[in-house]
């Protein structure tokens, strides 16, 4: 999403004042935990379609293949009031040799960080509108210290009596700078602290599973 | 007095090592057959579990350092920017990657990296194996996919045997890595001057090599904190302060930790009189020039490590270190066949 629309790559939309196409959108979440009533924590397990857990309970989102937009999570039954996402990689997964990890740790999955031999947590690439002409837009970033949590109340499980939830991410997050902040063109290694916690804060919720408009 | 001796691999290994110890400070002759020479007064050399190191993997990682294919349009080897002439380093002062792209650091000597602890001039490479990614995929280096370079080499079939031998597998990222990781487990430097005077001989070093010796060893100089060892060097990071305007934050950037600004690898001073430029960036041009920085403690970096303060060191003492410097340099690793393509 960007705002209340779909976010499409190759397509261009506005946030504030600038305009952007992007033509990659790809991020990891991982360590899925949930939260009880009483404010317990359950750790969970990212699973594929076949209910089969992910390898390090990791997923690459990424906006080009549809079958990574479709998460799915299992907890032992209950009732759960929140998720808790890890939002990049935690630290011995990022420290992961590509060489020996299956996807998405693998180099296929295109996110390893071939000067920092670690993994990219966020990339996201395109255009943006900067001065009457369309500029080479790149946001490859990364490392431990930006690893983030993102914590988002919603009505959980088959015993909460609340229908599927829907993941939603805004990418408004990448370009909705505070004032005094700009939006850098090339960002390689760490990610600028307004982005994390635009990510952390703002980027994700979760709402009832509906038809996308 | 410490017993010099070679550990030889190779055909004829028993033999060798029954004779170090009535012939100790007396090197074996390198033979068609010897393909690894590590001093028996150096640790062992470990290797991963994963990558145990044998001769047809130390022979296909050669094969691989020299090889062109390996960068996008096939301009550039590993061997292009570390020459065995300069102890594997890079005599531009930015090494310089495929159309020309140049980079931001100067690249380093590869000099018994088999013992290293990390890699690259901020460290932030845990092992020999995973350090060949980074020059391969960088954009700015050889800028190529892992895939790309195995699909090529497949090619090959002459190479392709060589990989079925030296792996049981063909090419791959886990072999292509491994192999050029064992090359370079091979590049043992342990034949200086200063080898040889430590190992009994008192005339390998000069009058003033031995007070330069006398100097970095002692607390005038105090060169000994950080360049200890046998391989004279600590493996940790220090900001020596030798660019106060420098743009690279050095470790900092992996650690995201403000008191590691401008901290970089303790590097080895083994063959340091052939690996010049100096510094992460190459902006010392020589070891002289490297010396009196060092003298004057520093040109200022703010984050400079403590244990870097103005020497002051006389012209004569200066000398002196210079010529244990270069007592370091090992000839024979410079243009030892073994390295060669």
């Amino acid at each position: 999403m960007v705002g209340e629309a779909p976010l499409i790559l190759g397509q261009e939309f506005e946030v504030g004042e600038g305009k952007y196409n992007l033509t990659t959108l790809k991020f990891f979440l991982a360590e899925p935990t949930l939260t009880t009533e009483d404010g317990s924590l359950v750790p969970a397990q990212f699973v594929s379609q076949k209910g089969d857990p992910t390898p390090y309970n990791v997923v690459l989102v990424d906006a080009e293949q549809e079958s990574s937009l479709a998460l799915s999570i299992a907890a032992p039954p209950g009732s759960y009031a929140g998720l808790t996402l890890g939002l990049g990689l935690p630290a011995p997964c990022n420290a992961s040799d590509p060489t020996l990890a299956t996807y998405p740790l693998s180099l296929d999955a295109d996110m390893f960080w071939a000067w920092g031999t670690q993994y990219m947590f966020q990339r996201v690439h395109g255009k943006a509108w900067v001065d009457e002409s369309w500029q080479s837009l790149v946001y490859d970033v990364g490392f431990d210290a930006s690893y983030r949590t993102i914590h988002l109340n919603y009505a959980l499980g088959p015993d909460s009596g609340a229908p599927p939830a829907r993941l939603a991410f805004d990418a408004s997050a990448f370009f909705d700078a505070p004032p005094g902040e700009e939006i850098l063109l090339m960002n390689h290694a760490l990610a600028p602290e307004w982005i994390l916690q635009n990510l952390a804060t703002e980027a994700f919720s979760l709402a009832p599973a509906e038809p996308l408009p | 007095m410490k017993a010099l001796g070679l550990v030889s691999v190779g055909p004829g290994c028993f033999l060798l090592l029954a004779l170090l110890a009535s012939s100790c400070g007396e090197p074996e002759p390198v033979t068609e057959d010897t393909w690894l020479l590590v001093p028996s007064d150096f640790p062992p050399i470990k290797s991963p579990e994963d990558n145990e190191l044998t001769k047809e993997r130390a022979a296909l990682g050669k094969t691989l350092f020299f090889d062109k294919r390996l960068s996008r349009d096939a301009s550039i080897s590993c061997a292009s920017c570390h020459l065995q002439e300069h102890a594997f380093a890079d005599p531009e002062t930015l090494s310089v990657g495929v159309q020309g792209q140049i980079g931001t650091r100067n690249a380093p000597a590869l000099v018994n990296v088999a013992w290293g602890k990390s890699f690259f001039w901020d460290g932030g490479v845990p092992s020999l194996e995973r350090q060949v990614l980074v020059p391969i995929m960088n954009p700015i280096e050889m800028d190529m996919t892992m895939a790309e370079v195995e699909e090529r080499l497949k090619k090959d079939e002459k190479l392709s045997s060589q990989f079925l031998e030296a792996y049981g597998e063909g090419p791959s990222d886990f072999t292509i890595t491994r192999a050029i990781a064992s090359f370079m487990r091979t590049l043992v430097s342990g034949e200086s001057a200063w080898d040889r005077y430590r190992r009994g001989d008192e005339s390998a070093l000069s009058a003033s090599a031995e007070r330069g010796l006398a100097l970095f060893q002692g607390e005038r100089a105090e060169c000994f904190h950080c360049h200890v060892g046998f391989n004279f060097t600590n493996e940790a990071y220090r900001n020596n302060g030798a660019r106060p305007d420098d743009p690279d934050i050095g470790r900092e950037l992996l650690t995201q930790n403000e008191l590691d600004r401008g901290k970089f690898k303790v590097p080895t001073l083994r063959n340091v009189a052939v690996t010049a430029p100096y510094m992460h960036d190459g902006s010392i041009e020589t070891l002289r020039e490297v010396i009196e920085v060092y003298s004057q403690g520093g040109r200022g970096h703010p984050n400079t490590d403590p244990l870097i303060s103005p020497l002051d060191l006389t012209e004569e003492e200066k000398e002196d270190l210079l010529a244990f410097l270069e007592s370091l340099t090992d000839e024979k690793f410079l243009s030892d066949p073994r390295f060669a393509p």
